[in-house]
């Protein structure tokens, strides 16, 4: 017994020091990419389509129990919901879905930027971590789909997060309500840049304007202002309340996130097109570029698979 | 001892997968309850300390290889925790029925997991949510997770007293 027991005590020091190493490597190496990307990266390939099977078993349950569990909130919407099932029916007559369907689809598209970039859709399989603390998310779709890393991710209503590690079929997305997530954004209105930040689940997000004179004001669209992670333009939020942070000098204003992370489904992940396609778009005479435009595309069509088009005009390519 | 081993095995992986597909999406109010940690605790009560830190160390290193957040954080914590709970909760399995003890014992080991995880995390100078915020979802998690016992423990006591009748 008391040389079980001294076993016993051996394997839990050696279970603690395998944890505190673990820890220390990968915190130091943070910085710099991590330690742990290879395992992580097993770990999620395999776990990746156990998920996806799993979640596609599993998640009409869920939404049922879902339901159930707010029943009670939502008691009170039923009256209204109905209400608004009656003109929506007879709207649907009308065939006003598929109206509202490609809406929402251009609503995506304009989010995109101008064609600078292509979306690959994806639906959110999994939901925060085992320790309950992460803000997260796992996708359906992965390297195989052209995911990778840094990627932003949208939903039609705005900015989700960011791809934080990928395997060939799922990838994990940090979303903005991270307290590690800092977006450069800025004001819609005056093109003020800053840093949105998260501050988990619960809290909104706060919005800090690097100049700090800068005051937004209640109701100010914050949007990205594209960085080498982030896709320019897409709504994040909506400047709720101002006030200056204790101990600060600057101004911090507290941004509610179009997104509701509590019903994250259907999603977006924003794939930026080659570098030579984002330097033409930001040329400013399409009637000169037309010519070079034509030449550059037309060597790397054949390896992509969008060649659709086997003899582009000049118009057509111009456009794309 | 094979067998339970891998009924254990197998009962863990499901709760992780339940946690985090169904579970984390249903967002119970003020935090989620964590079908994976009643798991690592229930399984310290029924088989003991070594069991119940293997399986801590199992789930946790899991979980923090699926997470974003350092690795090795949950991991030490439910090595910890499942072997502390495992230790108190000594002779648990051979009494009756009463539900209320490993209740308990579920319900603090929850609480002391959660907060040991963010311990860590606030001092190791990670950034993180508001500390009222925290503590408000590691008291629901706890007291979440309290409630899950009675229904959780005696089905995974009586699986593995049931492959094993000997040794548990």
């Amino acid at each position: 017994m008391n040389r079980d027991s001294q076993r016993l005590r051996l394997a839990l020091v050696v279970l603690l020091l395998i944890s505190f190493t673990l820890i220390t490597l990968d915190y130091r190496s943070s910085k710099s990419g991590g330690a742990f990307s290879g395992p992580r990266h097993v770990a999620s390939t395999v776990f990746g389509p156990i998920q996806r099977g799993f979640s596609s078993v599993v998640s009409p349950i869920g939404t049922f129990f879902s339901d159930v569990v707010h029943a009670g909130r939502d008691g009170k919407k039923v009256r209204s919901l109905q209400a608004q099932i009656d003109k929506l029916q007879s709207e649907l007559r009308g065939n006003a879905d598929v109206t509202r369907d490609r809406g929402e689809l251009a609503g995506l598209i304009a989010l995109s930027g101008d064609n600078q970039y292509t979306i690959v859709p994806a639906r959110a399989v999994a939901l925060g971590d085992l320790s309950g603390f992460d803000s997260a998310a796992t996708l359906n779709v992965g390297s195989r789909d052209g995911i990778k890393l840094d990627m932003t991710v949208i939903s039609a209503k705005g900015l989700v997060g960011r791809v934080v590690a990928v395997s060939p079929l799922s990838c994990t997305v940090a979303l903005i309500i991270d307290p590690n997530l800092n977006v450069g954004s800025r004001l819609q209105s005056d093109a003020h840049v800053g840093i949105t930040s998260g501050h988990g689940a619960s809290s909104d997000l706060t919005f800090s304007p690097t100049d700090p004179s800068v005051r937004p004001k209640v109701g100010d669209v914050i949007e990205t202002f594209g960085t080498v992670t982030y896709a320019a333009n897409v709504p994040i939020g909506v400047v709720t309340a101002v006030g200056p942070t204790a101990g600060k000098t600057t101004v911090t204003a507290q941004v509610k996130p179009y997104v509701d992370f509590t019903a994250l489904n259907v999603v977006g992940v924003v794939i930026p097109k080659e570098r030579t396609a984002t330097a033409q778009s930001t040329a400013p005479t399409p009637t000169v570029t037309a010519t070079v435009t034509k030449t550059v595309t037309a060597t790397p069509t054949p390896t992509g698979t969008s060649a659709g088009t086997p003899t582009p005009t000049p118009q057509t390519t111009a456009t794309r | 001892m094979a067998s339970p081993r891998y009924a254990a095995a197998l009962w863990l992986l499901t709760a992780v997968l339940l946690q985090l597909g169904v579970v984390n999406r249903l967002h119970v109010p003020y935090g989620d309850p964590n079908l994976a940690l009643v798991t690592v605790l229930s399984l310290a009560l029924i088989a003991g300390p070594g069991f119940g830190m293997g399986a801590g160390f199992a789930a946790g290193l899991l979980g923090d290889l699926l997470g974003t957040h350092t690795l090795g954080r949950l991991a030490l914590v439910w090595t910890v925790v499942g072997y502390a709970v495992g230790v108190l909760g000594a002779g648990l399995s051979g009494r009756g029925r009463n539900p209320v003890p490993p209740m308990l014992y579920v319900g603090v080991g929850s609480l002391f997991a959660s907060l040991g995880y963010v311990a860590l995390g606030v001092v190791s100078g990670e950034a993180h949510a508001p500390v009222g915020q925290l503590l408000q979802s590691s008291l629901a998690m706890a007291g979440y997770n309290l409630l899950l016992t009675p229904f959780l423990y005696p089905a995974l006591r009586a699986l593995l007293r049931h492959l094993e009748p000997s040794s548990l």
